[in-house]
């Protein structure tokens, strides 16, 4: 999931001054390009973007593995470097333009997640999930809430609101402090390969914790709306449709994971060109009916995972499809992050960051006690819960739509925060695995002929051609 | 229809073509050239249902050079290999020879009468002319395959002309740097500069690329890295408004070159090919206009007739320095007519670069070339190995009953020869060269 190297040999000085020659290639070119002809139609300068950001991506995540550097990272520090703010390789509209992957990205990362969610281990897991789905949720929620308050005269868009439009934005980052990243999980457990009780934990309360956060954004906006618009009245109508985007997403989440596993069992070919029609079209059916992909794609896995003997089939085909998507779509996010914005506001958010990673690490020590975790997982399970990304951003941005006054403002902290986590969580992720002994980097790669013996190619060789050809 | 509609028919296809790269369909469906996918996109396009506009199509852009960009990979990786073997040393020669003449007869003629008759035409005469020669100059490789796999054909006229039809898609590609180098373009380089940038863009990424695959084989390592450095070079032509087809062939020819891999990938990237083309032949299609002036008209006529009487004349050329070819007879030349996929592909880039009459006319002649090469040049080349004896006579009898292909293996279960004897051994005679 962490690109498609993630299995790579250890390399030599040699390898690693060919990549080095080979990014500054990649980048030479694409400078050279972008100064010679500086405007361009953007629907094109897509095309070389999405190239250098894997390019770039993939080299600079090996370049920069000696020194313990997550390769999710590394797709964001290419990201950053080529996007708008740094190199200028990458342009504003060109990274806007690059939101199908986006899209593409979260349908494979929701559908990798229920897979990995195997009913075992969730019924394993059930007692530290639960208390720590509520410690996280309650006390996450309650201190960010808090602290955002507390912070207030310093926020420009928050400094002049009376109290109670300000405990109603408050509340909301409360519930954006709530949400982690699927992704960056994910990307961290497939680079490191590890297993144990640390990674379990985190993939499972991670994946349940998205639902969570969609209840939670609910109630939030119904108690939001009347204390931040005028003349609004609380309503519950948002629990009517809560309701029907929950189960609705669940019931065709379930449907699409029948239909998945009965033609993974018959058919089983080309399940990467079966996965991008999901990832584009079938996302954009769901948000035609407002429904969630995220949660419809997470039941989804789950059900090929747990009631069918596909689910391994299935989070292979998503892991080679994803190697290359997520490469391109951390680089995106990374050319997506605001410096300038950070720059602004970066001690406001480092702060408010802070206090949620505080409140994080102390809601896990809670939860854990509760449940009676053991060692590894009190001290390191909080560890995953930092990094925040694409479900952070996307509960700002309906968050900016619905309070469009104040929303813009909120929606930029939201960044610069969601650029702090971004950075730093999966680093530490990636560290507590390796100090928990869970990694299993140090595994002997797998090289082209064994995963030929593994599986056959999803495709067959070329013959040459018959009369179907073309 | 919506962009996504669109997104997901082409989506389709690409899955429709997959599945028939992978061996479980019958042999015996689907025209050589890949034509039929034209008329579909024809049908769907603006001239006839209207469910695929052509500013739809158009917003497709950047799909559609990545697309052609990826061919350019696919034919760079697999020049001059023709199934499991090389192809022959002088067969390079011969194909990108006979190309060569028929474009530039071809170009002499819609230069000549172009230049007799008043029309929208005169201003861009030259660059109408090379854009039909190299639409108008190859023969499509899978209309060679097609009948030698489908007759079982085997012995050195079908190896000689599966070798032609190979190695000549060279020109077509690499004509495509210099013709474009004509096109209206925002950057002032010069005519050599822009065909050497091309070029040397494509060498460059596939140098690095070999590099960067080293020693070990890793399948899922080296599509990162080769996806990013072709789409990269694809959008660096497609930025430099350079040919992604030539960048990217340059790219796959050196990048075989230089690594040890190559047989890996071949199949990596041959296995993609018919996901591509097919979408491509459908969107072509409906790009297809046929409003355009009398002469204009008058010259793509003229373009295909030029085509055939040269491909005919090249024959006799054939017959002179292939000795074993000379059992065909004169007619041998009809062997190549068939056009198809390449030629429409380089119709669309000029489509694309070339806004107006001149993209339209390469692209139509290059649609109608496959379809009138479809009528001939099968027929002919099944009639010459026929004649040359490297057809079976029960191999005729598949157009009654096509050969199974086994479900498990993806090998065809070839019909027993009448004698009962095994395949013979092919052969290669080129001026009294032989290599079995």
């Amino acid at each position: 999931m962490s690109g498609g190297h993630s299995s790579a040999a250890p390399k030599g000085p040699a390898a690693r001054v060919i990549q080095a020659v080979a990014l500054l290639v990649a980048v030479g070119l694409t400078y050279g390009a972008t100064r010679a002809l500086p405007e361009v139609n953007s629907s094109v300068a897509v095309i070389a973007a999405v190239g250098l950001l894997l390019l770039a991506g993939t080299l600079l995540s090996e370049l920069l593995e000696p020194i313990g550097l997550p390769h999710l990272s590394a797709y964001l520090f290419a990201g950053i470097l080529a996007g708008p703010y740094v190199l200028h390789l990458v342009d504003h509209d060109t990274v806007n333009r690059l939101s199908p992957i986006n899209t593409l990205a979260l349908a494979l990362i929701a559908l990798a997640g229920g897979a990995e969610l195997k009913a075992d281990l969730l019924r394993r897991t059930a007692k530290s999930l639960g208390y720590a789905t509520l410690t996280q949720a309650v006390i996450v929620l309650v201190v960010s809430t808090a602290v955002f308050i507390a912070c207030a005269p310093y926020v420009p868009f928050a400094r002049e609101l009376p109290f109670g439009p300000l405990f109603g934005l408050a509340l909301l980052w409360g519930i954006l402090s709530v949400t982690r990243s699927p992704s960056a999980c994910l990307g961290i457990l497939a680079q490191t390969r590890a297993k144990g009780p640390i990674a379990e934990f985190s993939l499972a309360f991670i994946m349940a914790s998205d639902v969570v956060v969609v209840v939670m954004l609910a109630i939030g906006m119904m108690i939001a709306r009347p204390l931040i618009l005028p003349g609004a009245e609380l309503s519950m109508d948002a629990f009517s449709a809560l309701g029907h985007e929950i189960f609705g997403s669940i019931a065709l989440g379930t449907t699409l994971g029948v239909v998945l596993a009965a033609y993974i069992r018959l058919v089983g070919r080309q399940l990467l060109l079966v996965l991008l029609a999901l990832g584009f079209g079938f996302t954009e059916a769901l948000r035609y009916i407002h429904f969630d992909p995220l949660l419809t794609f997470l039941s989804a896995g789950f059900f090929v995972q747990n009631f069918s003997q596909q689910g391994g089939k299935l989070l292979t085909a998503v892991e080679r499809a994803g190697g290359v998507v997520y490469v391109v779509f951390f680089a995106t996010a990374g050319a997506h992050l605001a410096l300038p914005l950070l720059a602004e506001m970066w001690p406001v958010a480092l702060t408010l960051a802070g206090a949620r990673a505080l409140a994080t690490w102390g809601a896990a020590r809670a939860g854990s006690r509760l449940a009676g975790d053991i060692p590894s997982v009190k001290k390191w399970g909080w560890s995953s819960l930092v990094s925040q990304a694409g479900l952070a951003l996307g509960v700002a941005t309906m968050i900016q739509r619905a309070f469009p006054a104040v929303g813009e403002g909120f929606a930029a902290l939201a960044v610069a925060m969601v650029a702090i986590n971004e950075c730093v969580g999966p680093v530490l992720f990636k560290f507590a695995l390796d100090k928990s002994g869970e990694s299993r980097t140090d595994e002997a790669p797998r090289v082209d002929s064994e995963l030929d013996e593994e599986e056959p190619p999803q495709v067959a060789a070329p013959e040459p051609a018959g009369p179907d050809s073309a | 229809m919506s962009g996504v509609w669109l997104l997901l028919g082409l989506l389709v296809l690409a899955y429709t073509g997959s599945m028939l790269v992978g061996g479980r369909a019958l042999r015996g469906y689907g025209l050589p050239s890949g034509v039929e996918f034209v008329l579909l996109g024809f049908v769907f396009g603006p001239h006839l249902l209207d469910l695929a506009p052509r500013e739809l199509v158009l917003s497709f852009e950047p799909l559609l050079l990545a697309a052609l960009g990826w061919l350019g990979v696919g034919l760079g990786v697999d020049y001059g290999v023709v199934g499991e073997r090389r192809t022959y040393r002088g067969s390079v020669a011969i194909g990108v020879g006979t190309s060569l003449v028929v474009a530039g007869f071809v170009f002499a003629v819609i230069y000549l009468v172009g230049s007799q008759i008043a029309g929208p035409h005169q201003s861009g005469l030259i660059p109408l002319a090379l854009v039909l020669a190299v639409c108008l100059s190859e023969t499509t490789r899978h209309a060679v395959r097609w009948v030698v796999e489908r007759y079982g054909a085997d012995g050195p006229v079908s190896h000689l002309l599966a070798d032609i039809s190979d190695t000549d898609d060279a020109l077509p590609l690499l004509a495509t740097a210099v013709v474009l180098a004509m096109a209206p373009r925002a950057l002032p380089w010069d005519f050599a500069v822009t065909i050497g940038v091309t070029l040397g863009i494509g060498v460059l990424l596939g140098l690095t690329t070999a590099l960067l695959l080293g020693r070990e084989f890793r399948r899922d390592e080296t599509w990162g890295l080769m996806l990013g450095a072709a789409v990269l070079g694809i959008g660096l032509a497609a930025r430099l408004e350079l040919s992604p087809m030539a960048m990217m062939f340059t790219f796959g020819v050196t990048l075989v070159g230089t690594t040890k891999h190559r047989k890996a990938l071949r199949e990596m990237v041959g296995a993609t090919e018919r996901p591509v083309l097919l979408p491509m032949l459908v969107l072509a299609g409906t790009l297809i206009d046929l409003e355009m002036s009398w002469q204009m008209g008058l010259l793509i006529a003229l373009g295909l007739v030029a085509r055939l009487v040269m491909r005919v004349v090249a024959g006799f050329g054939l017959l002179a320095v292939s000795k074993p070819s000379r059992v065909v007879g004169p007619w041998i030349g009809l062997t190549t007519c068939s056009s198809g996929a390449l030629s429409i592909a380089v119709g669309i880039l000029f489509y694309i670069y070339f806004p107006g009459e001149i993209g339209e006319a390469g692209l139509l002649a290059a649609a109608v070339s496959a379809l009138v090469g479809e009528l001939i040049g099968p027929a002919s080349l099944r009639r010459g190995l026929h004649a040359a004896g490297e057809i079976r006579e029960a191999s005729l009898a598949i157009d009654e009953a096509p050969p199974r292909r086994s479900r498990t293996s993806g090998v065809t279960e070839e019909p027993p020869a009448s004698d009962g004897a095994a395949p013979s051994q092919p052969s290669v005679v080129i001026e009294g060269e032989e290599r079995s």
